[in-house]
């Protein structure tokens, strides 16, 4: 066990130096960060625009100037000023002076009024850019409801009637749960809601940590073969414990990798949800920690599993362009769960969800989706689906380790399927004692 | 006397070719031992399976008295014919890991690399990436490496392929060192004269099969001798002589077999009238000379 510990010791440490994991490591921070907080933090760097209010009706500006005011939000996205045009001033010329302002970045643009088809008075934004605006979506958002109102007053209907009709309807959503003895349909919350993106997230982590982990992995060890470092290790070691050492190595990678990357989820959720995503609480992620922890295990499982397989068919190149055509079998079978993940999540309880959830290399991917849905995998399942997979990397890792003992030492062709086969069965699989 | 290593009728076969074929063989404790034979005579099978790096597929090995190369890994230094280190790894810590795989602590490993690699003049490259070395340093560092951990056995596959000269002169040193430390040496070379000038016992390897081993004087003593000539003049007039049944002609110098019952002073002899004799010695045959004899007896 002490040289297993040893070869995992050596090649996490090689690993966690080269810059493909730090890359990897901090890829996920990165775009949280890149995706959630650079575009408020730009926007929270930039000054209010600045808006004028122009000839408008005393009523709409001072009803304007009100909401403002207690709206201290709005504050950070624009500033009102009023310029009218001087008592007999040339309208035009006036507004043609102040286009000249927002053309000099001195105003971010003006609100005039005008009148539609019907003659009716309505309001007319001018800015400088056609984006869109916070400033100006304010604008957009208010103005419509102090025209609703002065037309609701002209047609005579009382502010309490528009203010009952402006105000916002909200639809409830209930779950039914649909394990046996639970009570009846409860309101669907928002950790309901973003629980569902939990198994996914995780699905992707995983394909994501196998995929590029098990990369370096087959890059470490194709060098190992080809420098012939490989019969110093095999004069120390049995394969066995090589190959143990090199997937358990990968695990604490994988795990690192995975330990950061959910820290860094934490963290974006616990710091800038509130901050920068209005209010959306992505701490409900983190929500069912019994749900974290399976992930977590079949994560680890999952990724033993693909990596013995990997390390084992891996020991039979010598080059990387041998690896691919070796290793895009299993980067398909690797999709396939990836693909039907959704479809799992929502008809969980359908033979089709059960039954590929019940495929081995599918196991760690679909069971993550199934414990979460609704209605969950139950405790038997789970308790199945571990032993399930417990037995695939017993057989995973004594086949992968018999091919190991021969193809360590193999040079030249890449056998074909037929001839892994056959090797699987061939004496030189055999003839290495047990490791001591 | 004890063995180090006792093979017992070992074949090892990969898929129908057969690498080695029915060898028996023992090393005595404390020896020098060289295999040797061209290539392809199935050496680095045979010391493979010797290390535990693969096992036999028929007959028996014994290693420090253990069934296998496994059971003792701890207590054997293995050295491969094609030397690798990990490129990206400070010089001490591949040596600290290696010690590691062959159970010492990191303390004591990390002392005997230092020491070691101050003593082989790397004292101020501890901490260099291996590929930061020169290939001579490299060299020197996948030898320590093999050493480190002070093993009983030392196995070194063709350790003088590829060893730029100084490096050949620590080898020899290296080997010498073991020797007098009272190790068993086990080495396999197709450079015959190394193996007579290091080896104190022999075993000679063609096409998979052992074809004579034993002390080297045993088996110089086994094999009629040749004469040594060193001369000026055209070689060639030897070849001619009716006496001589065979030259290993190196143009100015030549190992010369007589006909049965043909004395040496009669080559001498016919020898003076064409050529300008400077040495003339009745020698012990070279191992070259035996290995070519042997394989060219009938079987």
């Amino acid at each position: 066990m002490r040289r297993v510990w040893q070869i995992a010791r050596r090649d996490f440490i090689e690993s966690v130096r080269s810059p493909t994991f730090i890359i990897l490591v901090l890829i996920v921070p990165v775009i949280l960060v890149i995706s959630i907080a650079v575009p408020r933090l730009l926007e929270e760097s930039a000054d209010p625009s600045r808006f004028a209010l122009v000839d408008l009706p005393q009523e709409w500006s001072s009803r304007l100037m009100s909401i403002y005011e207690s709206d201290t939000d709005a504050h950070s996205d624009l500033t009102l000023t009023t310029m009218d045009t001087p008592a007999g001033g040339d309208a035009k010329a006036h507004r043609d002076a102040l286009a000249d302002k927002v053309r000099a970045t001195e105003l971010f643009g003006y609100v005039t009024v005008e009148e539609n088809a019907n003659g009716e008075r309505t309001a007319a934004i001018t800015t400088r850019t056609a984006g869109q605006d916070d400033g100006a979506r304010w604008l957009s958002r208010t103005l419509p409801a102090i025209i609703r109102s002065e037309r609701a007053a002209r047609l005579g209907v009382q502010p309490e009637i528009v203010a009952q009709l402006d105000a916002p309807v909200s639809i409830r959503s209930y779950l039914v749960p649909v394990a046996a003895g639970t009570e009846g349909p409860k309101a669907a919350s928002e950790t309901d809601r973003f629980a569902a993106w939990a198994p996914m997230i995780f699905t992707y982590l995983l394909w994501i940590v196998v995929f590029s982990l098990t990369q370096r992995l087959l890059v470490a060890m194709i060098e190992e073969k080809s420098n012939r470092t490989i019969e110093i290790i095999l004069s120390s070691c049995s394969p066995m414990e090589f190959m143990a050492g090199k997937v358990l190595g990968g695990i604490v990678e994988g795990v690192v990798v995975l330990a950061v990357w959910l820290s860094a989820l934490f963290l974006a959720a616990a710091y800038f949800s509130n901050k920068y995503l209005h209010g959306l609480d992505l701490t409900v992620f983190f929500a069912r920690r019994d749900h974290l922890a399976l992930f977590t295990l079949y994560f680890i499982l999952g990724y033993v599993m693909f990596a013995a397989i990997i390390v084992g068919l891996g020991s039979l190149c010598n080059t990387i362009k041998d690896t691919q055509g070796l290793m895009t079998p299993i980067m398909l079978v690797m999709m396939a769960p990836v693909l039907v993940m959704t479809y799992v999540g929502q008809h969980p309880e359908t033979a089709l969800s059960i039954g590929l959830s019940w495929v081995p290399f599918f196991t760690p991917f679909l069971m993550m989706n199934r414990v979460a849905a609704n209605p969950p995998a139950g405790p038997l399942e789970i308790v199945g689906s571990f032993i399930l997979l417990g037995v695939t990397i017993w057989v995973v890792v004594w086949a992968s380790s018999k091919l190991f003992r021969v193809g360590i030492l193999m040079y030249g062709k890449t056998p074909r399927l037929r001839e892994i086969i056959k090797l699987l069965h061939s004496r030189e699989a055999r003839a290495i004692p047990r490791a001591d | 006397m004890e063995y180090a290593v006792e093979l017992e009728s070992v074949t090892k076969r990969f898929g129908s070719v057969v690498a080695v074929d029915d060898i028996s063989l023992r090393v005595p404790s404390g020896s020098t031992y060289g295999i040797l034979g061209p290539n392809g005579a199935g050496k680095t099978t045979t010391i493979r399976m010797i290390a535990g790096i693969f096992g036999p597929d028929e007959g028996r090995l014994s290693v420090l008295g253990a069934h296998s190369g496994i059971e003792v890994r701890p207590r054997i230094g293995y050295l491969p014919e094609e030397k690798g280190l990990y490129k990206k790894m400070q010089a001490i810590d591949l040596l600290m890991h290696f010690g590691g795989l062959k159970g010492l602590s990191s303390a004591d490993a990390r002392s005997r690399a230092t020491s070691l690699m101050r003593q082989f003049g790397l004292g101020d490259y501890l901490y260099r990436k291996c590929e930061a070395l020169s290939k001579g340093m490299q060299q020197k560092l996948q030898v320590l490496l093999t050493v480190l951990h002070e093993p009983e056995l030392l196995i070194l596959d063709e350790p003088f392929s590829g060893l730029d000269p100084v490096n050949v002169e620590m080898m020899r040193d290296l080997v010498l060192d073991q020797q007098r430390a009272g190790r068993t040496v086990l080495f396999s070379t197709h450079i015959m004269e190394t193996a007579e000038k290091m080896c104190d016992h022999v075993c000679l390897f063609h096409k998979g099969r052992k074809v004579l081993d034993g002390t080297l004087a045993d088996v110089k003593s086994a094999h009629a001798g040749g004469i040594i000539l060193e001369f000026d003049g055209d070689g060639a007039y030897l070849h001619s002589l009716p006496e001589v049944a065979r030259v290993n002609d190196y143009a100015h110098h030549a190992e010369v077999f007589l006909r049965d019952s043909i004395a040496p002073q009669e080559l001498l002899k016919k020898a003076m009238e064409r050529l300008t004799i400077r040495r003339f010695e009745v020698a012990q045959p070279s191992l070259h000379e035996i290995f070519v004899r042997t394989v060219k007896e009938p079987t």
